[in-house]
């Protein structure tokens, strides 16, 4: 299965590069952020119909999410940042969580998005109980992956080694226990072929340049079923970078490509 | 005289308890699923952010255990501690209740949290209101009284996004 996030910077006229995008990477389900001035409309007929639009009832304002219509998925459940799908996949029940973090530059800090971290994990676990095979976190983290909001147990509670989470899913703190999730990126992030990150900034003392703030995180028992991810510099002709960071024409984010097997 | 100063006042009287506060609010939750015919009902439960809670009574158990051997297992001449008149006495700390819990509505498929409520047995109780719904961020408010607690419920139930998201269940119910 192939899915994508994309963190659209709430640009307009992105529905050809975006239906390129999904039929070039042969995308099933795609999540959106920042997608306010995205005609929907436009972009199923650019899909010729073959995808929907996961329908909203009001209450998550900042993630989208289009999956090709012979797909299974149901809406559970929408939090303002945040929401959950069911994804039924021959008698296999997973769960789609797609998310966008408040940033820094909103008035945000590690503490707010902390707060809706663990709002996340809460319904994630109750969803959970329903016989679910697995579930996949995707999206605008806004943190890095080694950030105290991705790593803390009380909150993402992610790991970035596979033999940690194989060897303890399930972690003890402060008398309380939290299942781990797994973060793939330091696997896919390297100079061979430039993948760096999502994000760019250069500014400030404390800089990283790139920041790979598009991050999934999943389940221990789909820790070895990711074989792809990828931040896209290129859809078909256009390329997505300009003077060596994003460009910002068509989004201040590069899209995240992830094929997961299940 | 100092020692005839009385600063307890009347030990048998509390203004500030906040007991009614729950069955305020499970009422508030039981009164919607009537409103809307059964298509969207509200419940209050409990959050469990953790995976499972160890059993922390049988922790404090072991724990009472090995000092008690440690105690006896003590040199001879360490200082010997006389017995003070608490010391078989339960800690009443388990008294003073203090709970966190959910405020959500829901239909056959889908659930929105409206808000969390931090309980404790006295007011303030400080409630976590969603996102959207009084504010873009989230809101953190803190109650004093029953009658501030009604007049925050009002107005997170007659916000324009509790009142639309309440639509669209009841309309997408008559879809189905």
């Amino acid at each position: 299965m192939n899915l994508l996030y994309w963190n659209l910077k709430s640009n307009n006229n992105l529905e050809l590069i975006i239906a390129d995008c999904i039929q070039e990477n042969s995308i099933d389900i795609a999540i959106f952020s920042e997608y306010e001035n995205i005609n929907f409309d436009i972009l199923k007929r650019k899909l010729s119909d073959s995808f929907c639009l996961l329908e909203s009832f009001g209450g998550c304002k900042k993630v989208k999410i289009l999956y090709r219509n012979t797909i299974s998925l149901t809406l559970i459940r929408e939090q303002h940042r945040y929401l959950l799908a069911k994804l039924n996949l021959e008698n296999k029940k997973y769960i789609i969580v797609g998310v966008h973090l408040p940033s820094n530059t909103c008035g945000s800090n590690s503490s707010d998005r902390k707060h809706i971290i663990r709002n996340i994990i809460n319904d994630i676990s109750d969803a959970e109980k329903d016989n679910i095979e697995s579930s996949i976190v995707i999206g605008d983290m806004n943190a890095s992956p080694f950030d105290a909001e991705m790593i803390e147990k009380d909150s993402f509670n992610s790991v970035l080694f596979k033999n940690i989470i194989n060897s303890q899913e399930v972690v003890t703190y402060l008398e309380c226990k939290y299942r781990r999730f797994y973060n793939p990126i330091i696997e896919y992030i390297n100079e061979t072929n430039e993948n760096y990150g999502s994000f760019y900034y250069s500014s400030g003392n404390y800089c990283l340049y790139w920041y790979c703030f598009d991050q999934i995180l999943v389940r221990k028992n789909l820790a070895n079923q990711i074989h792809t991810f990828k931040y896209l510099k290129k859809i078909k002709q256009q390329d997505l970078i300009k003077k060596k960071k994003p460009n910002k024409k068509i989004s201040d984010h590069l899209p995240l490509l992830v094929n997961i097997n299940i | 005289m100092d020692d005839k100063l009385d600063l307890w006042g009347n030990v048998n009287c509390n203004k500030n308890i906040a007991s009614t506060a729950l069955s305020l609010i499970r009422g508030q939750a039981n009164l919607l699923k009537e409103k809307t015919d059964g298509k969207v009902t509200a419940s209050l439960s409990l959050v469990h952010y953790q995976y499972k809670n160890l059993n922390s009574e049988v922790l404090k158990k072991a724990l009472i255990a090995a000092s008690e051997i440690s105690s006896t297992l003590c040199a001879p001449n360490v200082e010997k501690i006389e017995k003070d008149e608490t010391q078989n006495l339960e800690n009443a700390d388990s008294l003073f209740e203090k709970n966190k819990y959910k405020f959500e509505i829901y239909s056959r498929k889908y659930k929105f949290r409206l808000f969390t409520l931090n309980y404790q047995s006295v007011f303030p109780l400080r409630i976590e209101i969603e996102d959207g719904i009084l504010g873009e961020k989230f809101t953190i408010e803190y109650v004093e009284s029953i009658s501030a607690l009604k007049q925050i419920l009002g107005l997170i139930f007659e916000s324009d996004k509790v009142r639309f998201i309440i639509k669209r269940m009841i309309d997408l119910d008559k879809d189905e």
